[in-house]
């Protein structure tokens, strides 16, 4: 692999431990579930991206459709507990279409049936649609969440940026997922390749900034807004009193 | 972001008390079952719990009429709104 991929698949893979830790960190006092989830699916993406400076394409596959796994499972459980989710039929689709990627990638390295080219495009598809699906799911999730929080005064800017940014990753999943197909063979580079590149600078920075949330981000979001938190001073008798 | 806030504004709208009082009840509801916990540390299920047990009790002991759909109603908004949890 060239110097400057792997200089670029080092960068994102800081980026990704650094959201890692931030993730981790949150779980860490809020114990919440999910929390470990979404830093497991940040471990999984970090080790995706060691093997794809080593350029094995098979593991590759593998480790992002247990990525893909556990980051629809985070999804479920954010947003849809109690609710209709269409969890179980991603989750059987995403073990459909992996396993079609993996068969022929197989094929592609072995180099019978198929010829080489035609192998890696059905190969390349099959991943995209993997990574269209779970961009879709995201952006559907957060989209119907900030409509449904969208005009209440009690939840702060900087959350809903957060929703915004999870939005914006998003459609960065769904570009990178539309543009694989049309990558070339092993070695070679067109312009489906860059855009995979931009899109993917654009998904991690926008993963980075919403699960990091850094201070002047949080109070860029926050500017001009005055908060409205509970003030603690009521006492247990005047507040059961204040509700009788 | 202050989930006591949150659901205590939903509450005043439901019940027409004042919201410091609804912000209130559900800092003791959840004070009552999670005595060493924010209420921001809770998750979808604990909140839930919480709903259906302590804060049904204070209600209950302040004597608020239609508990039941008042109950249903806030679980309501927690479902919807249960990303919250997570995102804030």
């Amino acid at each position: 692999m060239a110097y400057e991929a792997v200089s670029l698949f080092v960068i994102f893979l800081i980026f990704r431990i650094i959201t890692g830790i931030a993730v981790f960190m949150a779980w860490r006092k809020t114990k919440k579930q999910n929390l470990l989830l979404l830093f497991l699916f940040f471990v999984i993406n970090s080790i995706t991206l060691l093997i794809l400076i080593f350029e094995n394409v098979l593991l590759y596959d593998i480790s992002t459709i247990i990525s893909i796994f556990v980051i629809l499972v985070f999804i479920d459980r954010t947003f849809y507990q109690d609710r209709k989710s269409p969890l179980k039929l991603l989750l059987i689709l995403t073990l459909v279409l992996g396993a079609f990627a993996i068969v022929f990638i197989n094929i592609f390295s072995s180099s019978l049936l198929l010829p080489r080219i035609i192998s890696f495009g059905i190969h390349n598809w099959l991943v995209g649609a993997l990574f269209i699906m779970f961009g879709i799911w995201s952006f559907m999730a957060a989209s119907n969440s900030l409509k449904s929080i969208g005009s209440t005064e009690a939840v702060e800017p900087w959350v809903k940026g957060r929703y915004r940014l999870v939005l914006f990753y998003s459609v960065g999943i769904i570009l990178v997922g539309a543009f694989t197909p049309f990558t070339p063979l092993e070695g070679s580079i067109n312009w489906a390749l860059l855009a995979v590149l931009v899109s993917n600078i654009l998904r991690i920075s926008g993963e980075t900034l919403a699960w990091v949330m850094p201070k002047w981000l949080k109070n860029f979001f926050n500017r001009g807004y005055t908060a409205t938190d509970i003030k603690e001073d009521l006492t247990e008798e005047e507040i059961m009193e204040g509700m009788k | 972001m202050n989930i006591t806030n949150l659901f205590g504004e939903y509450l005043a709208e439901l019940t027409g008390k004042r919201p410091i009082a609804c912000k209130g009840i559900i800092r003791l509801a959840v004070k009552d079952a999670h005595q060493d916990r924010a209420p921001e540390n809770l998750d979808y299920s604990e909140l839930k719990d919480v709903f259906n047990t302590t804060f049904k009790q204070r209600l209950e002991n302040v004597g608020i009429p239609n508990i039941d759909q008042i109950v249903q109603s806030i679980m309501g908004y927690l479902v919807k709104n249960q990303s919250l949890l997570t995102m804030a």
